[in-house]
């Protein structure tokens, strides 16, 4: 579990599962998509927390169930102190104001057909926030807020270049002075020069509005930088979490371990000896049993194929669901942790 | 650089500035657009110049039955000496504007119906698809005799028969459109956070999947000349003595068998002309958004 530092977080998520019944093709009726299966996680007020795992870990479909985009199979979640999980639409009212989401491709979340100015405008519009003209002094506000020149706003987002659609769907996203904003891989399709630019942008954001964000990516490199905690997921759970120096200067999870591994380091001198995973992650219908990593695990051992592992504390902020890791902590704890893995 | 094979990639929802200019212009891929565009011109003009100079059409001559195309009467007369060219034109307004309602209604009430049922999905969806396929199970012409039918023989029954053997097409083309404009993040981010279902659908999932249906209606037009003028035919549609071209065949269809092949001839060929007005504006709206 992750969990903030001090005081009650903002969002709490505890044991959220969230499965796909199969109802299409031969398997009809056969089974159901484990898409994320027993998440804890909390993100404080102004916090960033990151979600990373490979394509199919699930991190997407929890980010969905957060924002109320989907509804979990199970679990509950809490946003400040209220159960938002379950509630009617119309309780989910003020939670959806204060909860906002920031897509992958500015392209697709963008209508093509209106001017950005009113895509902007849009929530406002909605939420019958102000008159007009206090409307269309907050779309100018949000607009210089994001860094987007005032005089773009009657251009469609096919006129615009990549990241400054972006900056349109943040300010969007900003309009109703949201608390935390749930961003699933926003800057993957970005060119890596402007990738930079939004990155900077959300931290600066979180800096001047007190923003939360929760931050799900495919790539460590990209989050290294401005997160505060990280949480690896991988096939529907959480298999480690900790501040962002716990996990990338110590990890425990082999998986996380991989992910390190794989950032490209632009330093020759440096050692190459890296961890590296073979095979595609496993089917969600059918997960495999005991730890579910285990089949391109480079250190498992005779139980990871049959217990299915508790998380084990390292530190206040830092765990890991492994056997072989907590083995280490429980006996090894004094070996140099390089050695560890050979 | 333009890679064959990858500028096929098309997304319904993309805008695509220029295209409707693409429409005005003189080329070769234009011709049958503006061929299509000339003829359903120059219809309705002679539909209200030809009876100021050529009367009528409406009064029985019984001195002139059955003359065979002059310079006089240039489609002929038919068995009550009424001029079949003025007949012809004036059976323009009637035929067209039918056809154009059977196209717009349609149009009207398959892309709400369509958009709606892929919006808010679930059970009405089941429903709405689920009648779809009973109307479908239907030749549609047999579908729209029946309705005009039982909703007595006028001029505007035939037209909602028709419209409604032809709904069900609109219905599952802007579904289907739909279906793809509602997987976009636009709506997520809209139908979460910001807006109810209807407003999302009537703000962003229909304006966004409004073009293939639009272009279908043109091609609906089309195939609404023959339903109206098939109606008519069958004596269920537009009555007489008002002028209407499948009616008119009707009527001309025993002269064929006396030699007399004009009177049936004439407006047969208008209705070709018009359906494939219809058809070729249609055929190049399509491939402009393809």
């Amino acid at each position: 579990m992750a969990e903030p530092t001090g005081g009650r977080p903002l969002l709490q998520v505890e044991g959220v599962v969230k499965r796909f019944p199969i109802r299409r093709g031969v398997l009809r009726g056969a089974g159901a998509v484990h898409a994320v299966e027993g998440v804890d996680l909390a993100v404080g007020r102004g916090e960033v927390v990151s979600l990373v795992g490979e394509s199919g870990s699930g991190k997407s479909t929890l980010g969905k169930c957060i924002t109320g985009m989907i509804r979990p199979t199970a679990g509950r979640i809490h946003f400040d102190g209220v159960e938002v999980s379950g509630s009617s639409r119309g309780a989910r009212g003020n939670f959806r104001r204060r909860v906002q989401p920031v897509f992958q491709d500015p392209r697709s979340s963008l209508d093509p057909r209106w001017a950005i100015e009113r895509t902007i405008r849009e929530p406002l519009d909605a939420f019958r926030i102000g008159n007009k003209a206090a409307r269309a002094a907050r779309v100018r506000e949000l607009m210089d807020l994001v860094g987007l020149p005032a005089h773009l706003s009657q251009r469609k987002p096919s006129e615009l270049s990549g990241g400054q659609q972006q900056r349109v769907a943040i300010a969007a996203a900003l309009a109703l002075e949201p608390d935390l904003l749930v961003a699933d891989e926003p800057v993957s399709a970005l060119d890596v020069s402007v990738q930079a630019q939004i990155l900077n942008l959300l931290a600066d954001l979180r800096q001047r509005l007190g923003l939360a964000l929760l931050f799900i990516a495919h790539d460590l490199s990209v989050i290294e930088h401005i997160s505060d905690r990280v949480a690896v997921m991988y096939l529907g759970r959480i298999v480690e979490s900790g501040t962002v120096s716990e996990v990338f200067t110590d990890p425990r999870h082999p998986y996380t371990r991989a992910l390190i591994d794989a950032i490209p380091r632009p330093d020759p001198t440096q050692r190459m000896s890296r961890t590296r995973l073979i095979g595609e992650i496993p089917s969600p219908v059918n997960p495999p049993s005991g730890c579910r990593f285990h089949p391109r695990c480079p250190v498992a051992i005779g139980v990871c194929s049959q217990d299915d592992p508790q998380q084990t504390t390292f530190s206040s902020q830092h765990r890991a669901a492994c056997h072989v890791a907590a083995a280490q902590t429980a006996s090894l704890s004094e070996l140099p942790h390089e050695r560890a893995w050979l | 650089m333009t890679i064959p094979g990858l500028t096929a990639v098309t997304t319904p929802w993309r805008s695509r500035g220029g295209q409707v200019r693409r429409l005005w212009s003189f080329n070769a891929g234009n011709l049958g657009f503006i061929a299509g565009l000339a003829i359903l011109v120059i219809m309705l003009v002679m539909s209200f110049v030809a009876p100021l100079y050529l009367g009528s059409g409406t009064v029985a001559h019984t001195s002139q039955t059955l003359r065979p195309p002059s310079a006089g009467h240039l489609f002929g007369t038919d068995e009550y000496g009424r001029d079949i060219f003025v007949r012809c034109m004036k059976a323009v307004r009637i035929d067209l504007s039918l056809a154009l309602a059977v196209a717009l209604a349609g149009l009207a009430i398959g892309s709400v119906v369509g958009s709606l049922s892929a919006t808010i999905g679930g059970w009405f969806d089941m429903v709405v698809m689920r009648i779809t396929d009973m109307l479908m199970a239907f030749p549609a012409f047999v579908l729209a005799l029946i309705i005009t039918a039982s909703l007595g023989n006028s001029a505007q029954n035939a037209a909602i028969g028709v419209t409604i053997s032809y709904l069900p097409q609109f219905i599952r083309l802007t579904r289907s459109q739909a279906l793809e404009v509602r997987s976009t993040d636009f709506v997520a981010a809209s139908r979460v956070s910001r807006t109810g279902t209807f407003l999302v659908a009537a703000q962003h999932v229909l304006p966004n999947s409004f073009r293939a249906p639009l272009v279908q209606a043109s091609l609906i037009a089309a195939w609404a000349v023959l339903d109206i003028a098939g109606l008519s035919f069958l004596g269920v549609g537009v009555a007489p003595p008002t002028a209407e071209w499948g009616q008119m065949i009707a009527l001309g269809s025993g002269d064929v068998l006396l030699g007399d092949w004009w009177t049936a001839l004439f407006p047969g060929l208008m209705i070709v002309a018009a359906a494939s007005a219809f058809q070729l504006i249609g055929d190049r709206l399509e491939r402009i958004i393809r």
